[in-house]
Parts: C-alpha cells; sequence; structure tokens
C-alpha cells in the first residue's frame, strides 16, 4: 500500500519525491525545496489571516470533534488506513494500534477540549473578543504560525499537538518523524474533509531531522516551534529558534505500590502490566520500575510474580510489536546477565515471557536503573513508601510520572516530596498512559503556553 | 565420561590434527565436561532441561550470553590465566572476566588461526604492534594474543608502538620509512582505532609509505567510539594510499574475550592460494557459527541477518557456546559481521539506558 506523505496546499506542487519504505507499506511523500516550503507557509498562514483567525472559538471545537468522531468510528476509511498502515511503521502490533488510537483519541472529544479551555483560560472567549477580567478586558491571541516537530514512538502524537495549535487559532506546519511519517497526514486529510477552511490552515511535510535549511525558514517563519525528541534533538533545534520553543525531551516514569495495595494482588499486577506494556513501554509516562513496599499481602518479589503473570495474559490481547535485532539481543543479554547473578546467589530473579516478549526482573538491590524497554521491567523492594524519593532523585531532570497505588492519608506526604524533586504527574497505576486532555505536560500548560495577552484598559473619562 | 586432563589432552589433539576427529563427537564430549565441572553453568543447563543426556546433537548445547561473563567467574577448574574485557567508553560497566584452566589451548588455537589467514605464504615479518605491550595492559586478550604471535612468528625487531603516553608517532614513522628504504616487508597490527588515529596523522602531514610488497595490516575491533568511524572500504582505502597495501593484504579480525579462538578475513588466504571468492570470516575448524532469529533464537536461513552463536572447542575450559551481541549472515563457508547489538538504541521519548551512562 502506498500513502501519502505529505500534505500540502493545492498551490505547491514538488517536482521531486521520497519514498519511505516500511515492507508492504511505503509512504510517498514530497522533497520540498526551500522554495515550496515557503511557499506552503505562505498559503497556510494567508489561509489562516483570512478565516482562521475571525471563527469563533466554539465552531473550532465542533469541527475537531466531528474529526475525533471520525476516528473513533472504526469504519472509517481513514483509521482503517492507519490501522493497517501504523503496525508496519511503529512496530507496535495491531491490536496495540486498534486499541492504542482510539484510547488516545476519545480524551480530546469537546467536552474535554472545552474543559482545557476553561480551565487555562477561564473562558474560553477570550479567543474570540475583548472579554472583562478584574482589570479591564483582555483577549487572547494564538500564534499566527506554529511549527511541530513529532517524534514517532507513539502514534497520534501529533492529535493533541494540532489540536491545541487549531484552538488558538493558529496556523500548523507539522514535520513528520521519518518513524511514523503515516498519521500526521492522515490526521490533516481528516480535519479538511470535516472542514475545509480549516484544512487550508493545515501543512504536513517530512523532511531529514535537521535539514537546516528548511527548519530554518519554518522557525524563522513560526511564531512558536514545537519539538518532541532525544535530548540532543531538542537542543539542536532550541539552538535554532527565534521564536517562543516548547521541547519535550526523554523522560522516564516509574511506579510505587504500597503495601495495601498488595491485598488484591492480581488487580494491581493487572494495572501495573497495562501501564508498562502499552506502546510497548516507548511513551515517556511508560514506567521503568515498580517500587513495591514490603510488609503487604504479598512480598515485592510475590508481586513481581504476579506482574510476571499479568504481562503474559496481556500480551495475548495486546501482544508486542517487532523488535529489532538489537533490541532483541539487549533484553537476551540483560536476561542472561540476571540469571547468572541469581545462580550465583543473588537476590534477583528472572521471569520471562516467549520469546522476547515480555521480561519481568526481581532485584532486592533497589537503586533505581533505567530499563532497555519494550516490556522489560524491573520491581524491587522498599521497607517504606518514603525511601522512593532518594532512589529516584538522580534522575530528577528527567522524571515525568508516577503511578502510584496507596491510601490516600499515606499517598499526599509521598506527593509533595516527589512533586519537590520533579515529577509532574502522579496518578493510579493503570492510569499512567492515560492522561487527561487537560494535564500539564512536563509541567506546562496546553494552551496557555501557545497564547498572547492583549488588554485593553479603557478611558472611563473619569481623569 | 572423560576427566579433565584428558579432555584437554584430546582437544589439543583436534587442534593440532583436525583431520582426525571429529567436531561433533568432541563438542558433546565438552558439553559433558563442562556440564559436569562448571557448576554455574550447570544450574543454567538445567533450568533449560538440557543435560548431556539429552544433548545428542552440538547446536542443542546451551550458549550463555556474553553478559554472564560480567557477572560471575564461568570455569571449569582453576584458571592458569584470566583476560579482562576492555568495559565501555564511559566505564559505568563492569568488565567481563574470562579464565583459561589450561592456557595452552588458546595458545594453538590463536597460532594455527593465525598463520592459516595471515602467512598463508609462511613469510617472517617484522611486526609492527599498534597496541601497548604486554606489561602495560596485562589483562588484555587481545596484546596476550599480539604478544604470543610476536614471539612465535614475529621476525626480530617486531615491537610495540604505543607506551603509556600513546602511539609513538614520530618511532612509527622511522619504522616504515626505513622498510620502505630496505625493501623489508612490515606487518602492522592492532586496533582498527589505532589505525585511524596513525592515518590522520599522516593525513596532517601529508605523510606516505611505499611498504615494499608482502606488507600486510591486522586490524581488529572496529573504530567506533575510540577515533572518528571509519567504514572498511574506507580503511582499505587508506592502506593502499598511505601505507601502499593492497586491498587483499588488509585483514581484519573478529574476536572477543570470551573466546579462545579468532575469526578472520578470508582475503590474503585466498590470494595466495588463488581462490576467487567474496571477502568474509572464517574461523578454524574446532569452532562452528550459527545465525540466529533475534527473538526466537532459532538458525535463521542461510544469508538472512541475525545474532552469531559462536561453539569454540578452545573454550573446553570455560564455556564452549557463547550467544554474542553480533549481527551478522552466513556467507560461503563462514559468515560476515554487520554490526554489534551492543548498546541498542531504543526507539522514542522513553529515556534509555544508554542515554543514562553520562549521569552517574
Amino acid at each position: 500500500m502506498i500513502i501519502p506523505g505529505a500534505f500540502l496546499p493545492p498551490s505547491v506542487n514538488a517536482d521531486e519525491v521520497a519514498r519511505l519504505d516500511f515492507g508492504e507499506i511505503v509512504v510517498e511523500t514530497a522533497i520540498l525545496t526551500p522554495g515550496q516550503l515557503e511557499k506552503a507557509i505562505e498559503a497556510i498562514t494567508e489561509a489562516r489571516d483570512r478565516y482562521l483567525a475571525h471563527r469563533p472559538i466554539h465552531t473550532i471545537l465542533s469541527s475537531l470533534d466531528q474529526v475525533i468522531a471520525l476516528w473513533l468510528d472504526p469504519t472509517s476509511p481513514l483509521r482503517r488506513v492507519a490501522e493497517e498502515a501504523l503496525p508496519a511503521a511503529t512496530h507496535l502490533s495491531s491490536e496495540m494500534i486498534t486499541h492504542g488510537l482510539p484510547a488516545i483519541l476519545e480524551g480530546y472529544r469537546k467536552d474535554h477540549l472545552l474543559q482545557v479551555l476553561e480551565e487555562e483560560l477561564g473562558d474560553p472567549l477570550f479567543l474570540d473578543t475583548f472579554r472583562p477580567r478584574k482589570f479591564g478586558r483582555s483577549r487572547a491571541y494564538g500564534p499566527r504560525l506554529t511549527t511541530h516537530i513529532l517524534s514517532g514512538n507513539i502514534p497520534a502524537l501529533a492529535a493533541p499537538s494540532v489540536i491545541f495549535a487549531l484552538l488558538v487559532k493558529s496556523a500548523v506546519l507539522v514535520k513528520s518523524s521519518s518513524d511514523e511519517p503515516i498519521f500526521p497526514p492522515l490526521f490533516a486529510r481528516s480535519i479538511a474533509e470535516v472542514d475545509p477552511e480549516l484544512g487550508r490552515c493545515l501543512a504536513v511535510a517530512w523532511w531529514k531531522g535537521g535539514e537546516e535549511t528548511l527548519e530554518a525558514i519554518a522557525f524563522s517563519r513560526s511564531d512558536v516551534v514545537i519539538a518532541y525528541g532525544s535530548g540532543q534533538a531538542i537542543t539542536s533545534i532550541k539552538g535554532r529558534v527565534q521564536g517562543r520553543f516548547i521541547g519535550y525531551g526523554h523522560r522516564l516514569s516509574f511506579g510505587v505500590i504500597g503495601r495495601e495495595a498488595l491485598s488484591d494482588l492480581e488487580e494491581i499486577a493487572r494495572r501495573a502490566a497495562y501501564d508498562t506494556s502499552m506502546f510497548d513501554q516507548q511513551g515517556c509516562l511508560s514506567p521503568h520500575l515498580f517500587y513495591v513496599e514490603e510488609g503487604g499481602a504479598a512480598t515485592p518479589k510475590g508481586f513481581a510474580r504476579a506482574l510476571a503473570h499479568a504481562m503474559d495474559e496481556l500480551h495475548k490481547a495486546l501482544p508486542r510489536g517487532r523488535l529489532s535485532p538489537e533490541e532483541a539481543s539487549v533484553i537476551h543479554q540483560l536476561r542472561g546477565a540476571y540469571e547468572f547473578r541469581e545462580i550465583a546467589g543473588e537476590d534477583v530473579a528472572v521471569y520471562a515471557g516467549e520469546g522476547m516478549s515480555w521480561t519481568v526482573i526481581y532485584e532486592k538491590d533497589p537503586t533505581f536503573l533505567p530499563s532497555c524497554l519494550n516490556r522489560t521491567v524491573r520491581v524491587k523492594p522498599v521497607g517504606d513508601l518514603g525511601q522512593v524519593v532518594q532512589l529516584v532523585a538522580p534522575y530528577a531532570p528527567y522524571l515525568s510520572a508516577v503511578g502510584i497505588a496507596a491510601p490516600p492519608n499515606r499517598l499526599l506526604p509521598l506527593v509533595d516530596a516527589l512533586g519537590r524533586l520533579g515529577v509532574n504527574r502522579i496518578c493510579p497505576v493503570g492510569k499512567m498512559q492515560h492522561p487527561p486532555a487537560g494535564w500539564h505536560h512536563d509541567g506546562r500548560f496546553q494552551i496557555l503556553d501557545l497564547i498572547r495577552w492583549v488588554d485593553l484598559e479603557e478611558d472611563r473619562g473619569s481623569a | 565420561m572423560v576427566v579433565g586432563h584428558a579432555l584437554f589432552e584430546e582437544v589439543l589433539a583436534f587442534l593440532s590434527d583436525p583431520h582426525e576427529g571429529s567436531f561433533a563427537d568432541l563438542a558433546v564430549k565438552v558439553f559433558d565436561y563442562q556440564f559436569r565441572q562448571n557448576e554455574p553453568y550447570r544450574r543454567y543447563c538445567e533450568k533449560r532441561e538440557k543435560t548431556p543426556s539429552r544433548v545428542a546433537h552440538w547446536k542443542e548445547i546451551p550458549a550463555v550470553p556474553t553478559s554472564a561473563f560480567k557477572e560471575l567467574d564461568l570455569l571449569c577448574g582453576p584458571p592458569e590465566k584470566v583476560f579482562l574485557t576492555s568495559g565501555t567508553t564511559q566505564g559505568a560497566e563492569k568488565r567481563g572476566r574470562h579464565g583459561f584452566p589450561r592456557l595452552e589451548l588458546y595458545q594453538a588455537s590463536l597460532l594455527f588461526t593465525f598463520k592459516t589467514f595471515l602467512l598463508p605464504d609462511r613469510a617472517k615479518l617484522r611486526m609492527v604492534i599498534l597496541t601497548p605491550p604486554p606489561e602495560i595492559m596485562p589483562d588484555s586478550s587481545l596484546v596476550h594474543m599480539l604478544e604470543v604471535v610476536r614471539k612465535e612468528l614475529g621476525a626480530s625487531g617486531s615491537g610495540y608502538f604505543v607506551g603509556e603516553e600513546g602511539l609513538q608517532f614520530e618511532r612509527l614513522i622511522t619504522g616504515l620509512t626505513n622498510a620502505s628504504e630496505t625493501g623489508e616487508p612490515l606487518f602492522l597490527l592492532g586496533a582498527t582505532f589505532s589505525f585511524v588515529h596513525f592515518f590522520d596523522r599522516c593525513l596532517e602531514q601529508s605523510l606516505r609509505f611505499h611498504l615494499p610488497p608482502g606488507s600486510r595490516v591486522m586490524d581488529t575491533g572496529g573504530s567506533k567510539g575510540r577515533s572518528r568511524e571509519i567504514s572498511a572500504d574506507e580503511l582499505y582505502r587508506l592502506c593502499r594510499e598511505l601505507l601502499g597495501i593492497p586491498d587483499t593484504f588488509v585483514v581484519n579480525e573478529y574476536g572477543m574475550t570470551e573466546m579462545g579462538s579468532q575469526f578472520y578475513d578470508n582475503s590474503l588466504r585466498n590470494h595466495v592460494l588463488g581462490v576467487h571468492e567474496p571477502r568474509y570470516k572464517v574461523g578454524p575448524p574446532w569452532v562452528r557459527t550459527v545465525v540466529l532469529d533475534p527473538e526466537l533464537l532459532e538458525e535463521v536461513p542461510p544469508g538472512e541477518i541475525g545474532l552469531l552463536r559462536h561453539y569454540d572447542l578452545a573454550n573446553a575450559g570455560s564455556v564452549m557456546a557463547i550467544q554474542t551481541e553480533d549481527l551478522g549472515r552466513r556467507i560461503g563457508s563462514g559468515f560476515e559481521v554487520v554490526g554489534r547489538a551492543r548498546g541498542a538504541e531504543a526507539r522514542g521519548c522513553s529515556l534509555a539506558l544508554e542515554e543514562l551512562l553520562t549521569l552517574r
């Protein structure tokens, strides 16, 4: 199957085409010249000035809601193309795509988006007109153009990024990742199908990351640049952006299981297995490790066994995707190393799924260790929940989410300590992969970070 | 059932004359011995229900991942010599340990293979070794190997050109210049990255040599991480242009601390024998290599890429079956190494181990 990898204004006709080959799926995408990229930016920003800048926020919300509805319909042609093509590019299994795509997208229905707007702005109408505030009146203006440099680890990553930019009435230029050039153009097409006017404010292109000439054009024309990727990629882009820059770099997450939660061992293990297995641990919200408190109805090692069982069960319903030879080898070597440590008498245990499907390692030493991913997770004991803070402290700059299962009276002191450390999302175990639309991604706002306020102080004739 | 001493003698006899005996028979005997003498390995095999009575063919012998050598000693008896892996550039990782209860097996294996692939013309050459001498690196299996070949096969005047201070560039230049003038062929040996450093300095100073015919190069280990990274083709070009050594006389070694035997490019041997074949790696007759699907660990069809697993009788005193992190494909009677899985970068934004090594 051949899938178009670009979504460009009709006025832009690229002469050259790149083919990104994913076996049975081939993505054909325009190779833009600097002039063509300029032209595309010109077209979408003009369309934005003409239509989008004047569109009432409620009409944008309605259109986007129809777009999401289209994606939530299993019979819609675009979704079927995505479900067929994404497993080839992302290496996730078809089952995972079929389960994961709607799980992500249903978070962006109209009522959720409205809640985000209301929470961050107070009143969504600030995006339409000058509205009274305690100090005069104000209006929120979005950027004329936002550029989105995407990474390829999680499918549908484009959706929230594009949605929030359109909500603030910005034209959107998306640069797809070489690892996942499939969803962004399909998503753009779905928007254009539902609302052609909105579609004219959008462009999706692909070029090799770090292509400085094209990126210089995109960055110089953008008011805001949003980038996802490795620390190195983020630093490189940040140095070349003149306007506002929002970077989402590599992060790591982990889980904490209090002793009380071990009384329903099967249930808590099932939830932990779900958090670990979703998207084969490729997301920044994927747990690398679970700390388990001693003194509960099950031992931490007992939890590791239960987690192994749950990982195996889940693998039947949501199988792991393809591994590269390197990834498989790393898991094999890790398993072997721990097996021999167990043989040498260390308090460790390896639970391993068939092939390289999943791996649970119990290790008495509580030192935090990042995982080699692809459903590889360590379980480590702690005497008390509070010890976790010191253990993860060396990784503070990289911490993202913590899934915690503990009763409220013990949760709150821990939450405060983790918050001080730098963690920015704490959620129940089992919910790590499904943040609500209004979460503070890496501790930031979704809407407020994009807009700029204009205040109007009126002369009331009293002076 | 064979006791250790007698088994080592049997393997040594096979090493000295592989035509007398069978790899398959001896491999099963070695497994039986290792299962009895190597306690951690026995337990590893028992977990897999692979005991000598259940292993009829050498391909069924459980292989130990190279990572295990970092965790514990895998030995069938007290070692005469222990080699350590070099560890990563970050130095955060534990070093692997491989001991030899009977070092003679290692010496016999390496000399046979070295002569076969690097001295098929039986030349006796002055060896210019681009590693530190054994006094500086006593734990390195590569340095030990080079010391053995220097002593046994090198012409007088062979020696090391790396000291505590690094590459002895001026001394090297003098040696190469003299050889160009006297017409005495030279044999340069060392880590690939040392050659890259040397060539870079030659390029800076516009130095070129025309080493006499018969001169040759053995490089090993690749250049990644220790110098600028270059391809094999670029190495051949540099050897040709800066040393005057033709491609066929540049032979790459592929070996590892965890193995008693090594593999070499077939290029020089084929050139001397007048055989026309593509370049690939070949080992001695007491080693077998299989290529496995990385997930299922089952053999892949010839030509497909997979993980390399070696069965090496020279490892009779430790573990014979070694599961490497190296990717390769079967060609002719040997294989080609296409990459090393170590330090594989995981996809995605979830932070992987490698990126964090620098944190500690």
